[in-house]
């Protein structure tokens, strides 16, 4: 029934060809703790340590056949490396850092040091994407993406300067925020381009924190960050908003980004059809707490069916899985498509 | 100008987040002779609660939404120093709070916003709360609501614990629980009292536990 590898497939349908068959990567992925049981790698530590995280990277294929994997999952590593304080709890096996405390007072101190890839995380999610890309494809014959993930601009420049500083500057000092998103757009592109000579197939950038913007703020500041960097990286790009994204969604194809991974139930896929106009694809969006956390591996395949016949072009979970959802649940999408495949054949 | 034209032109300054006018307005309304716990009430607190509506329909953002507490905030101190102790009274207590093992708070501080807006007096206790710090407060001063919220499904646990140890010190506590990871299954299994999506029903929610 297929007719080429799920990293050919997804390459294809973020094209926009048509396969005939529904794409099986599934390239939105977290590690949940039973896979860190069976591997014996656990947060904190996985989120610093390159081997662990490319041993956790490959679970995403070799436990759950999803067809794909991510790397990394902190939304902190940008943030970190730029000097934020960070706070891990070392008890927390499942805990994602957090970040504490801006880095900058003011965006027009900040700057990029040269070396800044060498700093914080960012060697070992180096290090992961060239492990996991060297066991994937040993292992599966190269036909496994990675999907190399960062924090979007936003996100980041909100976390570096204070998020509620940064939210007031634009509208109040948008030259301010400007400088600071230009600033991170540059290590962007450079941290993106690094992830893909490590091993990256394509990019998934998300920004959460572009949630709380109206359109106008949205064009004019964010939306030139975003094609800045999306000029400047060659590969197949996906973008992430978390939650209420009804009033940017309309403007997302003009950010250069070919896919957009979005948050049902916060929006759906039927306005979002219509809003974007067919210019970019659906990723999503199996809802993580109601039915990966929650659910029965039978609730995962039914959404994921619903989501399918929605007219999503690639399934995935509407964010980063619930670290406590049970393994089974988290095979069911994969399942799904795999019995919507065998289906319609 | 009548009274009510001096509380509108106070609501309008919030909604339209204007701080260069503000401070000039609140002196007017002093010198007017206006009750300041009325210019506050029907004047800053009734803007407020419309650029709460505004968020809810999509019309106002996060920024919008923090300048316009901005003004507020500073209408308040000013309209504040001419209230005498013990003149202005609350619908209820409430202790509000991110659960430990989680340190999101611009959800939380719209609730305590809306909730302070609203008439309430509202507790924060921060971020990363746990059960002891919030069975201090309630040791001190009681409360007829306990809120709590979490972004972070790691942090529901922690949700579950608080609640229990709260209510193991005081067994007729009312809980509110939210936030991105909060669903109704969540209250269900907690044993919580009410749910909110948002800050808006959040004020609507507490006001039904209370009254």
């Amino acid at each position: 029934m297929y007719t080429v590898s799920p990293k050919e497939e997804i390459i294809a349908v973020l094209s926009g060809e048509d396969l005939g068959y529904f794409p099986r990567s599934i390239p939105v992925f977290t590690p949940v703790v039973d896979m860190m049981k069976i591997v014996n790698a656990y947060f904190p530590s996985a989120n610093y340590n390159g081997q662990e995280m490319a041993n956790l990277a490959v679970c995403s294929h070799s436990l759950a056949h999803w067809n794909a994997t991510m790397i990394p999952w902190a939304s902190t590593v940008e943030m970190e490396a730029l000097g934020c304080e960070v706070i891990n709890k070392e008890e927390d096996i499942a805990g994602y850092p957090q970040c504490k405390k801006n880095a900058f007072d003011d965006p027009f101190e900040v700057s990029i040091p040269e070396d800044i890839l060498e700093k914080g995380s960012f060697p070992a999610v180096f290090e992961a994407t060239r492990i996991a890309r060297e066991q994937l494809d040993k292992e599966y014959q190269e036909t496994i993406p990675i999907v190399s993930m960062f924090q979007g601009p936003f996100t980041i420049a909100s976390y570096i300067v204070g998020v509620n500083k940064m939210f007031k500057y634009t509208i109040k000092d948008k030259e301010r925020a400007a400088f600071v998103l230009d600033k991170v757009a540059d290590l962007l592109i450079k941290y993106g381009n690094t992830m893909l000579e490590s091993g990256g197939d394509l990019i998934n950038m998300a920004d959460p924190v572009a949630e709380g913007l109206m359109p106008r703020v949205f064009k004019d500041l964010v939306v030139p960050t975003y094609r800045k960097i999306t000029e400047s990286i060659e590969v197949k790009k996906i973008i992430h908003v978390c939650g209420r994204t009804q009033k940017i969604a309309p403007l997302l194809p003009e950010t250069g980004f070919d896919a957009f991974s979005f948050d049902y139930p916060a929006i759906d896929v039927a306005f979002l059809k219509e809003a974007l106009e067919g210019k970019m694809k659906l990723v999503g969006s199996v809802p993580t707490v109601t039915h990966f956390l929650e659910g029965k591996p039978q609730d995962v395949i039914d959404m994921s069916h619903w989501m399918i016949k929605s007219g999503v072009d690639l399934l995935s979970p509407s964010c980063g899985l619930p670290q406590y959802s049970p393994l089974e649940n988290v095979k069911a999408i994969a399942d799904a498509i795999e019995i919507w495949n065998s289906r319609k054949n | 100008m009548d009274q009510q034209d001096y509380l509108d032109k106070l609501a309008n300054l919030v909604i339209e987040f204007d701080d260069e006018n503000i401070t000039e307005a609140c002196n007017d309304v002093l010198a007017a002779g206006i009750d300041p716990n009325t210019a506050i009430l029907q004047g800053l607190a009734k803007g407020m609660q419309e650029v709460g509506v505004l968020y809810d329909q999509q019309e106002y953002g996060i920024p919008e939404v923090l300048l316009c507490a901005d003004v507020l905030n500073m209408g308040m101190e000013i309209l504040q120093k001419d209230i005498k102790k013990g003149e202005g009274s609350s619908l209820g207590r409430i202790v509000i709070g991110t659960v430990e093992g989680d340190i999101h708070s611009i959800g939380k501080n719209i609730v305590k916003l809306m909730l302070d807006v609203a008439g309430f007096q509202v507790i924060d206790l921060g971020e990363d709360v746990p059960s002891e710090d919030i069975i201090s407060e309630l040791n001190n001063g009681g409360a007829d609501i306990v809120a709590l919220s979490t972004m972070m499904t790691t942090s529901l646990g922690s949700m579950e614990t608080i609640i229990k140890d709260v209510r193991a010190e005081f067994p007729d506590m009312k809980f509110l629980i939210g936030g991105a990871s909060v669903t109704e299954t969540a209250v269900k299994q907690f044993g919580a009292h009410g749910y909110a999506k948002n800050a808006t029903e959040a004020v609507k929610v507490v006001r039904s536990m209370t009254s």
